[in-house]
């Protein structure tokens, strides 16, 4: 347990399917929770390092990103709401606006 | 006994993680997410960060995924459901970049590691992730992220409650 490969592992785990989610899906709310799902594994070797380097400064960034993403999460999720109801579904790859 | 909670929250946290990128629904999805994040909350405990472990439960595991629950039911699943996903060009490319980076990660994040064993605690010591001391940090070191975090979470809502409040007067785009 007190190894910080799996720690580091787990966390490149987690970052690296989250990239993948939000290349492949395309439900706009799933791709966002693969974003929330990247952004987990960052606060997590934030903690992992601040666990083995015997410093609470890691810990101290992963509150303040923790707030950050609550606040991240109520606008996008009102922005999804906004899209859905102008354009009837939040399909990413029909979500175009900006090219034409 | 902590190893074995230690290494069956690993696993849990993997396995979740994979359902919510390949759950077709997206309320499995994001019930396998809290799943993730409560995993990630039990490693936290078991690192001896109390404090953080229940504001990721609260915070993560509550508020946030509450509200992607509500916004789904607000949109429709069903286009979602029906979908045959088929990869294009630019998505096979992504996905082999994050292959390699992966594989790169892991084999040069890992080898340092071997002789990192002197870091690491022998074991947790009593007081450090607890409520106190991160309050102590909280209101002394870092009283002015504290500060600024509080304007951005009202500039988070005031924009929330702009965007998301119906306009009268306009029409139909």
């Amino acid at each position: 347990m007190h190894s910080p490969a799996v720690l580091i592992f787990l966390s490149l785990f987690l970052f690296c399917l989250g990239a993948v989610g939000v290349i492949v899906r395309r439900n706009l709310i799933i791709v966002f929770m693969c974003i929330e799902l990247m952004l987990n594994s960052a606060n997590f070797m934030l903690v992992a390092f601040s666990h083995f380097l015997k410093s609470i400064d890691g810990m101290m960034f992963v509150l303040f990103v923790l707030a950050i993403a609550a606040a991240e999460a109520g606008v996008g999720l009102a922005l999804f709401v906004v899209l859905f109801r102008n354009k009837g579904n939040i399909d990413s790859f029909k979500i175009n606006i900006l090219k034409h | 006994m902590d190893v074995i909670i230690f290494f069956i929250a690993v696993v849990f946290a993997m396995g979740s993680a994979i359902m919510v990128v390949g759950a077709k629904n997206p309320v499995h999805s994001a019930l396998w997410m809290v799943s993730t994040l409560f995993c990630t909350a039990v490693i936290y405990l078991l690192l001896g960060f109390d404090f953080l472990a229940a504001i990721q439960v609260i915070v993560y595991a509550g508020a946030i995924m509450m509200l992607i629950v509500y916004v789904i039911m607000l949109t429709s699943i069903e286009e979602e459901i029906k979908r045959k996903y088929k990869l294009r060009l630019f998505q096979i490319v992504g996905i082999a970049f994050i292959v390699i980076f992966f594989i790169q990660a892991v084999r040069y994040g890992m080898v340092p590691l071997h002789g990192w064993e002197g870091l690491c605690w022998k074991e947790i010591p009593e007081r450090f992730g607890s409520v106190n001391y991160v309050a102590l940090k909280l209101f002394t070191k870092y009283v002015f992220p504290f500060e600024l975090v509080s304007v951005l979470l009202l500039a988070g809502i005031a924009g929330a409650v702009y965007l998301a409040k119906k306009e009268k007067n306009k029409e139909n785009r």
